[in-house]
């Protein structure tokens, strides 16, 4: 059986190209409402971003690619299992709660721009906001590479071209659209881009679920057909005891490091206020009922349909390839769903690409080039050199996108997580707990990343007891961060109201408090 | 609601269906819906702060 799509005919190949098109056009829109050449306004559209537009843009950058390639090749090959996926989402929302209130009262108070300049304010340690901003750069450079290399894989086939050329046009083709477009109008162009392609991602996911009910019937059908044969009973027979286990390790593994994400971090910075910050977080907690139940749907129906192909025939993100070939060929109609599918395909990813890309560039313009390369340099210069790195991030991922485009990089994303939850005492902890110092925080956070990756290729399967490494390296990142801490308290120093950086740990929580 | 959303309390043999689901994982859905609202009704009280904050964007 056939992965590919069918290629699109000219209308099917006009609606993408429009929809591309009108991203360029949103592009231009934003450069033409910048109000200043500052960092807050490229990279955060001056913190003006409200409830309809933040809520588009917080649906859109968490739900990826990954959402319908991956998620319904799990839901294929292991059924209610990956469930968990409903929780793990859900899950980032309720560490949204400990993290937001706070975070971005201080955001205002301070006028942060990217995550480092809460590790700054609060811990005022150079060395360690130059090693948390590297662990976040790395984790989602990976993010970053793996959807440019879903882009292109997305488009490989579509028109007939021969592999090779149809996957390097696709991703060369998206890449430039997406660098004209975050160029121009920078975080008001990202932000109003994911907007559409929320919109058009939750139309893909209402079109996909009503094409499948009505070309392969119920789910209830399904459910029965699965549980009738015995080599696929166990897809709906509830987890085993090291299957919960594995369940609990996902949702705190993607509900920290979802929460964590940089670009879901400066999404709180730029609500326009605590009020379009909260509704937008509230209508968030429901999406996942609306998303990724779907395509465990989709793919618990299509492994009935299926189950002759086995899982050895299908790897994970073909399956959703397999389903929409099969509605294509239905009937005319089918083939013009599956072109807004398509579209809703290409909008998960790039709406996730070009959020990505904002907060690498914003990190290592303001991080690393502002604040130990060119620490006098102006606004203006900052945002100039923001662009610049935007451009070459963005031509180096295109270019390692295309250079691995055999290779699987599920095991570079699945470290991604492990590296981003060791930055969870610092925020979690560090914004309720004034005590917590920044050297035993640091100490932490190294110790943590390295028993994460140690364990992570060490060991085989990668998951000791069914565990992510990376919960192996936080449970000893906060044992080091809240002993080291409670040994080592602040000393009169360090609470002399004026001292000018060291107390600012102590500072921050005697503003903040009520 | 972690402790019912996970279900470490079903036998894996359990063969049990309402509605052409699995019970385990209806319950497992009503769960996360509970979650949902939970974390909707605590985001529709004003945060600590709040005023301040609006205070300085004014």
């Amino acid at each position: 059986m056939t992965n590919d799509l069918l290629p699109f005919g000219p209308v099917g190949l006009a609606f993408i190209g429009f929809y591309l098109c009108s991203l360029l056009a949103i592009g231009w829109l934003g450069y033409r409402r910048r109000e200043a050449s500052t960092m807050a306004d490229f990279f955060l559209g001056g913190r003006s971003t409200g409830f309809v537009v933040l809520l588009l843009t917080l649906y859109a950058t968490q739900y990826s690619g990954n959402t319908l390639f991956l998620f319904t090749g799990k839901a294929f090959r292991t059924g209610y299992w990956w469930l968990t996926s409903l929780h793990f989402m859900t899950a980032i929302v309720v560490f949204y709660l400990l993290l937001a209130p706070r975070l971005y009262h201080l955001s205002r108070r301070h006028r942060f721009v990217t995550p480092g300049d809460y590790l700054d304010r609060r811990f005022a340690s150079g060395p360690m906001v130059l090693f948390a901003t590297l662990l976040m750069v790395v984790a989602i450079c990976n993010y970053l590479i793996g959807q440019m290399m879903a882009m292109g894989r997305a488009l490989e086939g579509l028109t007939g071209a021969s592999g090779d050329k149809a996957y390097i046009c696709g991703v060369v083709l998206l890449t430039l659209v997406i660098l004209i477009y975050e160029s121009l109008g920078g975080f008001r162009a990202v932000v109003w881009t994911d907007a559409v392609q929320g919109i058009l991602l939750l139309v893909g996911f209402a079109l996909l679920l009503v094409m499948v009910l009505n070309r392969f019937g119920t789910l209830g059908e399904a459910n029965r057909m699965l549980a009738a044969d015995p080599e696929t009973a166990s897809l709906v027979a509830p987890p085993s005891s090291r299957q919960c286990v594995q369940w609990v390790s996902y949702i705190l593994m993607v509900g920290i490091g979802g929460a964590l994400y940089p670009q879901a971090v400066q999404r709180i910075y730029a609500a326009r206020s605590a009020g379009t910050l909260r509704r937008s977080l509230a209508v968030m907690a429901f999406l996942p009922l609306t998303t990724t139940l779907v395509v465990i749907a989709v793919g618990v129906i299509a492994r009935a349909h299926w189950s002759s192909i086995g899982t050895a025939d299908a790897k994970d993100n073909a399956v959703l390839a397999i389903v929409c070939r099969d509605i294509q060929q239905s009937s005319l109609l089918g083939r013009l769903l599956v072109v807004v599918l398509f579209a809703a395909i290409l909008a998960a990813l790039m709406s996730t690409a070009d959020s990505v890309l904002l907060s690498i560039s914003s990190m290592v313009t303001k991080d690393i080039y502002g604040r130990f390369l060119r620490p006098n340099a102006s606004e203006a210069h900052l945002t100039r050199v923001g662009k610049w790195i935007t451009a070459v991030f963005l031509a180096a991922a295109a270019a390692i996108a295309i250079a691995l485009r055999d290779t699987d990089l599920i095991k570079l994303l699945d470290r991604k997580f492990d590296l981003l939850v060791q930055m969870a005492p610092a925020f979690f902890i560090g914004l309720h707990w004034a005590r917590l110092r920044s050297g035993p925080v640091f100490a932490g956070m190294i110790v943590g990343v390295a028993i994460s990756l140690v364990l992570g290729y060490g060991v085989e399967g990668g998951k000791p007891w069914g565990l992510h490494p990376g919960l192996y390296g936080l449970a000893a990142n906060v044992l080091i961060a809240v002993i080291g801490s409670r040994c080592n308290p602040p000393s009169p120093r360090h609470l002399a109201p004026s001292s000018d950086r060291i107390g600012a740990e102590t500072r921050i929580f005697e503003k903040s408090m009520p | 609601m972690l402790v019912v959303a996970v279900p470490w309390y079903w036998s894996s043999a359990s063969t049990q269906q309402w509605i052409g689901m699995p019970v385990w994982a209806l319950i497992s859905i009503g769960a996360s819906l509970g979650v949902s609202i939970l974390v909707a009704w605590q985001l529709s009280r004003p945060w600590e702060n709040e005023v301040d904050s609006e205070g300085r964007d004014q």
